[in-house]
């Protein structure tokens, strides 16, 4: 599909596009930033694509987490979880050595975590989430169900949720564990 | 957190992954049923974008194409755990393709 092709689906759909953005809490700036998906998405559009509204959507929804992360960030929040990542991304400022090492431990923590579930659930995640291979190839691959693959992922899932709810908890002012490692 | 809503909230992260049009428009609803939807899968997403940023998003899927996969290398990734001593800076330097891959400006158009 070409970028005009592209630009008619995104003119036909930019209200449901715009309810979208809006049910993702994007609150005032929803005009702003449908305008903004339109012009990264029609930007990055190089070949044909397979289902232009759900590429859209899929822009819209990569927006909104965009905007999220480098809001976290300039207020300082979930800050263990975010120094795992921030030292990592050419973007960022420098972090220092100790917010560096800080943050290669807690990614350590993140794979031990994945690990402790089992070597299938660790393979199925770093299939689908490292490796960006579909569930449906992945349940071929294993034969096993798209179900069970979900259901693999989701354990993974909930454990780094958890684990970044811990990280969150120790970080808090009140809390006697802060500081400490195991 | 109710634990069904985040079991949901995870369930649309891993759907919609490849999801249709007609899924997203599920989700949409999803979330605008119940506050406490948007704030698990926020919740969600936040942990999933922290992971993003070591290994780059899916492509988008291009017509006629297979979904690009990352480097044989990759799969000794730092979620293998306990594996390579390097730490996970250094192996996303040894691995140009990656690198770009995470610095394309779609990267933010293609989960």
């Amino acid at each position: 599909m070409s970028v005009g092709g592209l630009e008619a689906i995104y003119v036909a759909h930019r209200l449901e596009l715009l309810r979208f953005l809006r049910a993702r809490g994007a609150g005032d700036a929803a005009e702003d930033l449908v305008q903004e998906l339109w012009i990264k998405a029609s930007a990055g559009a190089s070949g044909p694509i397979q289902d232009p509204l759900a590429y859209l959507y899929r822009a819209a929804n990569n927006l909104m987490i965009d905007r999220a992360r480098s809001e976290i960030s300039t207020a300082q929040r979930n800050r263990d979880w975010t120094d795992a990542t921030s030292g990592l991304s050419e973007a960022s400022d420098a972090p220092s050595a100790e917010r560096t090492l800080l943050a290669r431990e807690t990614l350590a923590e993140a794979a031990r975590v994945i690990a402790e579930l089992g070597e299938r659930t660790d393979t199925i995640f770093r299939r689908f989430r490292i490796e960006g291979v579909g569930q449906k190839r992945i349940a071929e691959e294993l034969g096993i169900s798209i179900n069970t693959v979900e259901k693999h992922l989701q354990r993974a899932y909930r454990a780094l949720v958890g684990l970044r709810r811990r990280l969150e908890e120790a970080e808090a002012p009140a809390s006697p564990e802060q500081g400490s490692h195991p | 957190m109710n634990t069904h809503i985040l079991e949901q909230a995870i369930g649309w992260t891993v759907r919609l992954r490849e999801g249709s049009a007609e899924e997203w428009r599920a989700f949409t609803d999803w979330l605008e049923a119940d506050p406490d939807h948007l704030a698990a899968y926020d919740e969600v997403q936040r942990t999933d974008a922290a992971l993003g940023q070591i290994a780059p998003r899916p492509r988008p899927v291009i017509a006629g194409q297979p979904p690009a996969h990352l480097p044989v290398r990759s799969r000794r990734g730092w979620l293998v755990g306990g594996g390579s001593r390097l730490p996970p800076p250094m192996r996303l330097r040894r691995s140009p393709a990656r690198r770009a891959a995470c610095s394309l400006p779609m990267a933010a158009a293609s989960t």
